[in-house]
């Protein structure tokens, strides 16, 4: 249960092109991160520099305010849960609980008691005997998480957990985890590339993008205001509607249609940003047919064929029902939309659009 | 469109069909049966053969009467056999199988019962076989008892394949996990190694094994087919660490263990299979070895199972096939043995790894 900061964290295989290009991180004690990005945007880099893995090329990696840099893995005092649960298949569950301790030399009656103790909180205390060959992929996800546990480690580091795990095992993991985690207040780094994990999982969402923290934030201020559009379009679900637009004098121009804008700019390259949460059907409006449809339950998901080209949006069930084909009108509120410049792709403050 | 469709449909006769396919399935069946048995037969009736004429030969001749009529008893009795096994079950099967077993006994002790002896095998408690065959004086002294050969291949074959174990091991897990400056060619380099017939280095072998004084002694031979082997069962061995996941041992790893500790309590519980199968290999080949045995002592210094049988085989024994069949039967235990009680283990060797 360690505070955690990264300066400069840098690690390049190949001096061109670093994996990991300056990070600077503070973690304070019992908190949950996330890290998203992107496959091969050096998240699983970063954790496993971290553990004391890999090495760091340069930049400085401190517990508790301490270097830990040259600390070897094995006296580091961290647990991981991969993606593969990589449990030990030769052992029982129980043994591979015990498996951590074995280096701390404690009594053996100590050491099991506490293997249970944490066996019963991740609620696998009936699989001891097993081996890992014989639990299911949920089970042998509790029973890694029981292992990097049981050490009572400085920080706990998650590497995509719940990727393995069928839809509704890992809605329950979810939240388990979560209730875990605030139960032992260890420090917790979850690596994902799902956003829905990161954004109910954490308290903080680190973005990354090419070995670079893009944004540093809670779920809410990542979706609402997102750096740039590579955070904008990687959270939120469904993604993000995007138009390119020109701005013609506090006109912008996207395709055939026109949208006053609020606030100024002196960008004339525009990429506009809308979410499809935040459009609704109404009398004045975006004119469009009905192109495509995706009921989700709650909600239908439309494919509305605009003069711009496709805009997503959400209605709800209770609401009338459209066809494929049918004319309707769209129109939304301009402080829920979000401008870009588009040769930087960075979201440019206070400036909103709305239909005209 | 869809008419056609449903037109079609209606007209299949997927009766018909299902029993054209049971028919054909049926006939492959039968066939790979049939072709089995053909291509089997060459293999089994030698070996049968060899253990007929070691129970039964006397002086000089071979009773090839003998193995006519214990055939055409066992031939009948391995088919009721199988054809019981297969439609009968639990304790009918039992007593069916016990029943016919002592039937073809019974018949086959009629038949044949009168010419089986263990006179063949008198060498096994004769320490002098060549005096009791030839009469005194005859190279007396210089053949020793089975029992010493026996040893001797005992030790060359537990030496060498415990050195080839130890070496393959360490050296395959030190080529699957590390890389080092010249890995490629050093792995190229063991299968052309293993490409070269062992043969065309016998003359400087020889003259090496000179220099260091190992002529004469089981070191000898020992080193040479070690070193000669060696290559093969690296890449075996190198092929399953390579099916070991790095994220076990990563994990062993920051549970506190050292890489050595990791190593041993985690990777290798995973290769014990393939360390089983090159085991057993490795004493095979140790246990039939004969070109260097043989080329490699320049008198009769020492004896091993194989030039033992050489020379029982050769004609100052007064080729006594029944003795040759004796011997050949009590050189082949051992390997018999083994790949009853690891045949398991055997069938797991693959190139790429470790099986499920």
């Amino acid at each position: 249960m360690a505070r955690i900061t990264l300066k400069n964290l840098k690690k390049a295989w190949l001096a061109e092109s670093p994996a990991v290009d300056g990070i600077n991180l503070e973690l304070k004690e019992g908190e949950l991160a996330s890290i998203l990005g992107p496959s091969g945007c050096g998240k699983s880099t970063t954790l496993l520099m971290l553990a004391g893995i890999y090495a760091p090329t340069s930049g400085e990696i401190l517990f508790d305010g301490e270097i830990v840099n040259d600390v070897e893995a094995r006296d580091r005092n961290v647990g991981i849960v991969f993606q593969s649960y990589a449990l030990y298949p030769n052992m029982s569950v129980l043994n591979n609980i015990l498996f951590p301790l074995r280096f701390k030399k404690l009594p053996k009656n100590v050491a099991e008691k506490e293997a249970r103790n944490i066996a019963e909180l991740v609620m696998i205390e009936d699989l001891l005997e097993r081996r890992p060959s014989q639990l299911s992929g949920g089970q042998q996800q509790r029973v890694a998480l029981a292992r990097a546990l049981v050490k009572k480690p400085n920080l706990l580091l998650l590497d995509e957990p719940l990727s393995n795990l069928d839809a509704t095992l890992r809605l329950n993991m979810r939240s388990e985890i979560k209730r875990i985690q605030k139960e032992l207040e260890v420090t917790t780094i979850l690596v994902t590339h799902d956003q829905i994990e990161a954004t109910t999982m954490a308290d903080r969402i680190i973005c990354m993008n090419k070995g670079k923290i893009i944004q540093l934030g809670s779920p809410e201020e990542l979706y609402k205001k997102p750096v740039s559009k590579f955070v904008a379009s990687f959270i939120g679900s469904p993604p993000m509607n995007l138009f390119e637009g020109q701005n013609d004098d506090g006109v912008i121009r996207a395709g055939a249609l026109n949208f006053g804008m609020k606030g100024t700019t002196d960008k004339k390259n525009l990429i506009c940003g809308l979410r499809p949460e935040n459009i609704n059907i109404a009398e004045q409006g975006i004119e469009g047919t009905i192109y495509t449809i995706e009921p989700l339950g709650r909600e239908i998901l439309y494919g509305l064929k605009t003069e711009t080209g496709i805009i997503w949006f959400l209605e709800s069930t209770s609401n009338a029902e459209y066809d494929i084909g049918n004319l309707v009108r769209i129109n939304f509120d301009y402080q829920n939309t979000l401008v870009f410049d588009r040769d930087t792709e960075e979201r440019l403050d206070s400036v909103h659009f709305y239909v005209e | 469109m869809i008419q056609i469709q449903s037109r079609s449909l209606a007209v299949t006769d997927w009766k018909r069909l299902a029993l054209k396919a049971k028919k054909i399935r049926r006939l492959q069946i039968g066939f790979l049966i049939m072709f089995l048995s053909l291509v089997s037969l060459p293999i089994i009736i030698p070996y049968f053969w060899m253990l007929v004429i070691s129970f039964s030969a006397r002086t000089g001749g071979v009773e090839s009467a003998v193995l006519w009529k214990a055939l055409s008893i066992l031939v009948p009795f391995v088919m009721v056999w199988i054809l019981i096994h297969h439609n009968l079950k639990g304790s009918r099967r039992v007593f069916a199988l016990t029943l016919t077993g002592i039937i073809a006994f019974t018949i086959l002790w009629n038949l044949v019962g009168a010419d089986v002896h263990l006179n063949n095998y008198r060498f096994l408690i004769n320490a002098n076989i060549v005096e009791d065959i030839r009469g005194p004086a005859t190279a007396g002294g210089q053949f020793p008892w089975v029992w010493e050969a026996f040893v001797n291949s005992l030790f060359v074959a537990t030496v060498s394949s415990f050195i080839k174990v130890l070496v393959s091991t360490f050296a395959g897990y030190y080529l699957s996990r590390f890389s080092f400056k010249g890995r490629p060619g050093f792995l190229q380099g063991l299968l052309v190694i293993d490409a070269f017939p062992a043969m065309i280095l016998i003359i400087p072998i020889f003259i090496l094994i000179y220099w260091l004084g190992l002529l004469d002694t089981l070191y000898g031979p020992i080193l040479v087919i070690s070193a000669f082997e060696l290559p093969f069962f690296i890449f075996v061995m190198k092929g399953f660490f390579d099916g070991v996941p790095w994220d076990i041992e990563m994990s062993a790893i920051s549970d506190g263990a050292t890489r050595r500790q990791a190593f041993w309590y985690v990777v290798l519980p995973q290769v014990r299979a393939g360390i089983i199968a090159i085991g057993i290999f490795a004493f095979i080949k140790g246990w039939e070895e004969y070109v260097f045995v043989t080329s490699l002592r320049t008198g009769t210094s020492y004896w091993v199972m194989s030039t033992y049988l050489f020379y029982v085989a050769q004609d100052i024994m007064g080729v006594d096939y029944g003795m040759v069949a004796a011997v050949s039967v009590f050189y082949l235990i051992p390997s018999l043995i083994l790949y009853l009680f690891f045949q398991k283990n055997l069938t797991q060797m693959t190139f790429g790894g470790v099986k499920g």
